[in-house]
């Protein structure tokens, strides 16, 4: 667990270090996350502490967000003053967004399942 | 004596977990109902106590930090679910790959639209343009597309709250029930906070939604400031 977690640091640092020296607009955890997949590609299995640590954080990854959240106190003049265009923009974006991707996704793996596809 | 213990990291790290964990006891008594979210109800719970004390963000932050902090390990985290599944990533790529591409640009379409349909405010148009994607990526962007960063980072929490929230319902009255379908749109739309819900249906899901939101804001990254080039 101790073992797994300090892995995800040390992959993190990667993440940011590069970020910062490549002057990448991609936050540091992202490129992590895409260096750690990599790594368990090449050792072709999970350690058993880093998925410990891993599943622990995922877990109870919703409530990371609260602190972040509770920032939009700070935005309350940004608010009253544009709430209806903000409302509808988030609202009906987010909605346009989970739908068209979910839609399309749908769609491709129907016509891929009924279409003679070529080997993958 | 309040204000005495906030300006302490105790206060604000145990008010954060208690007041969710009782949301969570509320969001599971409602059967997770949209409007029990418990990070939407956690959110507001302590906007409203912080209002009441008068106590400053800042103050509230200086503890609070310490679960933001875990956010970073968390996104890292997200490669083990996403190794997990790299067997069925493999032979549907496909429609993957267009369906994160249609949602990535469906999001920032709609908000041009919604801003001319009601002649939104320029600056913070440009600001909810990257909202789909994590807000340390939508600060990045924002300046490079006319955008504010810090008002960037609060449309990209407030669209993953909402994601996160409505999202599930959504996809079910779409009758949309394959657990990558259901990611991918969760990941797309709504980053870590629509991945850390839908973690929640399914660890299959969870890893679909964590590709999603990588790809997502590796896209936006790259596209948006020369797009927004290409017409201003």
């Amino acid at each position: 667990m101790l073992k797994g977690m300090a892995t995800i640091l040390a992959f993190q640092l990667t993440g940011e270090a590069i970020a910062v020296a490549f002057h990448l607009p991609v936050s540091g955890p992202i490129i992590g996350m895409a260096l750690l997949l990599m790594w368990m590609q090449r050792n072709g299995d999970v350690d058993k502490g880093l998925a410990t640590a891993a599943d622990g954080l995922l877990a109870n990854m919703a409530v990371l967000f609260v602190p972040i959240g509770v920032g939009a106190m700070a935005y309350a003049k940004v608010f009253q003053r544009h709430w209806l265009f903000v409302a509808v923009a988030v609202v009906l974006g987010t909605f346009a967004t989970v739908a068209t991707t979910a839609l399309v996704a749908r769609l491709l793996t129907r016509a891929q399942a009924t279409a003679p596809a070529p080997q993958t | 004596m309040f204000n005495h213990l906030m300006t302490q990291p105790l206060m604000p790290l145990a008010l954060t977990l208690g007041v969710f964990a009782a949301a969570a006891t509320v969001s599971a008594r409602t059967k997770g109902h949209p409007f029990a979210n418990p990070v939407l109800i956690s959110v507001g719970v302590l906007i409203l106590l912080l209002s009441l004390t008068e106590t400053p963000y800042d103050r509230y932050f200086a503890g609070a930090q310490f679960i933001h902090f875990l956010l970073g390990p968390a996104t890292v985290a997200l490669a083990v679910p996403l190794f997990r599944h790299l067997h069925r990533i493999r032979t549907s790529a496909f429609p993957i790959l267009m369906g994160i591409a249609a949602g990535s640009a469906a999001g920032p379409l709609s908000i041009i639209l919604i801003t001319w349909a009601l002649g939104g405010q320029e600056q913070v148009a440009a600001s909810l343009v990257t909202k789909s994607v994590t807000a340390p990526v939508s600060m990045a962007i924002a300046p490079h597309i006319g955008g504010v960063p810090s008002l960037a980072a609060i449309f990209s929490v407030l669209t993953g709250m909402i994601g996160a929230a409505f999202g599930p319902s959504l996809l079910n009255r779409l009758n949309v029930e394959d657990h990558m379908q259901r990611g991918l749109a969760m990941g797309t739309a709504s980053h870590g906070q629509g991945t850390a819900r839908i973690l929640q249906e399914s660890e299959e899901a969870g890893a679909f939604s964590a590709l999603a939101m990588g790809l997502t804001a590796l896209a936006m990254a790259l596209l948006l400031p020369a797009l927004s080039r290409l017409i201003m």
